[in-house]
């Protein structure tokens, strides 16, 4: 497990602070597995975590997710404004895609440089990264072979 | 049905401080100036101000927050020696300046105050952003570790989607933004008043996060601006044109719980607020002569144009060509220069500009209908909001 790709050895990535919403979204990534909130009233999955369901105020519960998803949108940042990260470093490419599992379903990933992505491009997840101790679920294209969980 | 506090209250004073870049002169100093260049303006005295109300959140994170240093609150005013005769005030952390003035709308009408200052300080801060080591709480946390942190790539992201999806050309933008600093060229208040900026110089710019470049993005600027509001009463008897509230709205509609928010979620979300206002004012959007629409980045004055209806759905670059949108265009847009080149004022420099045009004070920039302006400020999603400000009493 390295830093990836953003983090190479010039910076560190900001780590995130779980909490008690959060914290089993961690834990999980730190196993090597993509867990979501998904309200045991009305099944609708949502992310990020909140204490209720944000649809009909139910009980969310973290439920294991394929890890697939679909590329809804992607930015090349130049000298992102990111805590710890100083100016020069090579661009890195943001984007946000949508879990398989629920449309609106979205996460953000730094992804790998690559020639062209596109809007709809199938994505899948993979645990190649870390900030501090924390694992990160980071997404790749599908077709590229990404080192993560088969 | 009608606002029961439409055009109950007018802005009577307008006031600028200098505008700059970086500076040491503490931030207090220049709302200083503003308000007392907004009391003068509005004929009065100091001691005539009973009533207080900004926006005052800093723009930036890691922001010291003193007050009358990077930030400039209600304390700071209420610190000042001729300040003993405020009895009321409001400090939103919503909204934006826009929800200043429906507050000091609701305080005035109600008697609470009879003559309230509205202001907004902004302060660019020494050195570069983000040097600090970082921690990533709360919803921060499943973006930051990612480099996706600040307004930048929240709105790159929305703008790449919505030009993928409309067929737009990233360079088409130049006509916008062009036309915003040929305005900017004709404001003196404007922190871009004497740099040109033409078509090349937007080709050439560099990409900050692609689709956006350099010069679609707003321009930080440590400045002030006040605005003097009274009843319609009391304006009358004032020596300026009093410029009407004849609406003022707030974003309140639930918004979906997602990380991300596109252009047409902002489109979904402004819709229902910029009807309110047109039911307030009992106007339509074809009343109104000029709006000022918030352009924090200049992909937000698409959503805008979206969300009132001057355009249809995906058809904001292609409305924003060919001089429609200039001064002497069937709708201007941002006639001051806007935040990308009047310089970041969170929405004040946007309020201000549609009163001097509505009391016909904007000189080479002036635009022909001064019946109507519509203000719109910060994102729908992001609980935005808007005023609709007329010349005459409706
Ligand atoms: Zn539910």
């Amino acid at each position: 497990m390295s830093d990836g790709p953003v983090a190479d050895g010039a910076w560190a990535r900001p780590v995130p602070v779980p909490d008690d919403v959060t914290a089993p979204f961690w834990a999980a990534a730190r196993e090597g597995r993509l867990v979501v909130q998904r309200c045991g009233d009305c099944g609708t999955f949502q992310h990020p975590p909140r204490a209720r369901c944000t649809s009909c105020g139910g009980d969310p519960m973290f439920t294991a997710v394929s890890g697939d998803a679909t590329l809804v949108s992607w930015t090349t940042a130049h000298d992102p404004v990111v805590p710890g990260r100083p100016r020069g470093l090579p661009p890195v490419v943001i984007a946000v895609v949508e879990l398989v599992e629920q449309p609106g379903l979205w996460l953000v990933s730094d992804v790998d440089e690559r020639a062209e992505l596109r809007i709809g491009d199938d994505m899948r997840v993979a645990f190649d990264a870390t900030a501090g101790d924390q694992v990160l679920p980071r997404f790749h294209p599908a077709g590229d072979s990404a080192e993560g969980p088969s | 049905m009608t606002w029961a506090n439409r055009c109950a209250v007018a802005v009577v004073g307008v006031g600028f401080s200098a505008v700059e870049r970086r500076t040491t002169t503490p931030l207090g100093r220049f709302a200083d100036d503003a308000a007392a260049a907004a009391i003068a303006d509005a004929g009065l005295t100091p001691d005539a101000v009973d009533g207080l109300a900004t926006y005052p959140t800093p723009p930036f994170e890691g922001a010291a927050a003193r007050s009358g240093e990077d930030m400039v609150d209600v304390e700071h005013f209420l610190q000042a020696p001729w300040a003993r005769g405020v009895r009321w005030y409001s400090q939103a952390g919503e909204g934006m300046v826009t929800t200043s003035v429906r507050d000091a709308v609701h305080a005035l009408a109600a008697g609470a105050c009879t003559t309230a200052l509205v202001w907004r300080a902004m302060y660019v801060p020494p050195g570069t952003y983000g040097t600090h080591a970082g921690t990533a709480p709360g919803d921060a946390a499943f973006a930051a570790p990612y480099c996706c942190a600040g307004a930048i790539p929240w709105h790159a992201l929305a703008y790449r989607r919505y030009l993928e999806r409309s067929g737009g050309r990233r360079e088409a933008m130049a006509a916008l933004v062009v036309e915003q600093r040929r305005n900017a060229n004709r404001n003196p208040h404007a922190v871009f008043a004497d740099r040109a900026l033409t078509e090349q110089d937007y080709a050439a710019a560099r990409m900050v996060a692609d689709p956006l470049c350099l010069f679609d993005c707003d321009v930080p600027v440590t400045a002030a601006i006040a605005l003097v509001l009274t009843t319609a009463d009391r304006a009358r008897d004032l020596p300026r044109p009093p410029v009407y509230v004849a609406a003022a709205a707030q974003q309140t509609t639930r918004r979906e719980h997602r990380l991300h928010y596109t252009m047409d979620d902002h489109v979904d979300a402004g819709e229902p607020l910029v009807r309110a206002l047109c039911e307030q004012a009992g106007l339509g959007v074809r009343d109104v002569g000029s709006a000022q629409l918030y352009d924090g980045f200049a992909p937000s004055v698409l959503y805008w144009l979206e969300a009132a209806g001057f355009c249809g759905r995906g058809e904001a670059l292609d409305f924003v060509q060919d001089g429609r949108v200039a001064v002497d265009g069937e709708l201007p847009v941002n006639t001051g220069g806007g935040s990308l080149s009047q310089g970041r004022m969170h929405g004040m420099g946007h309020l201000a500009e549609a009163v001097v045009q509505l009391r016909g004070d904007a000189g080479e920039r002036q635009v022909a209908d001064r019946g109507a302006a519509l203000v719109l400020v910060g994102s729908p999603m992001l609980r935005g909001g808007g005023v609709l400000l007329t010349a005459d009493s409706l």
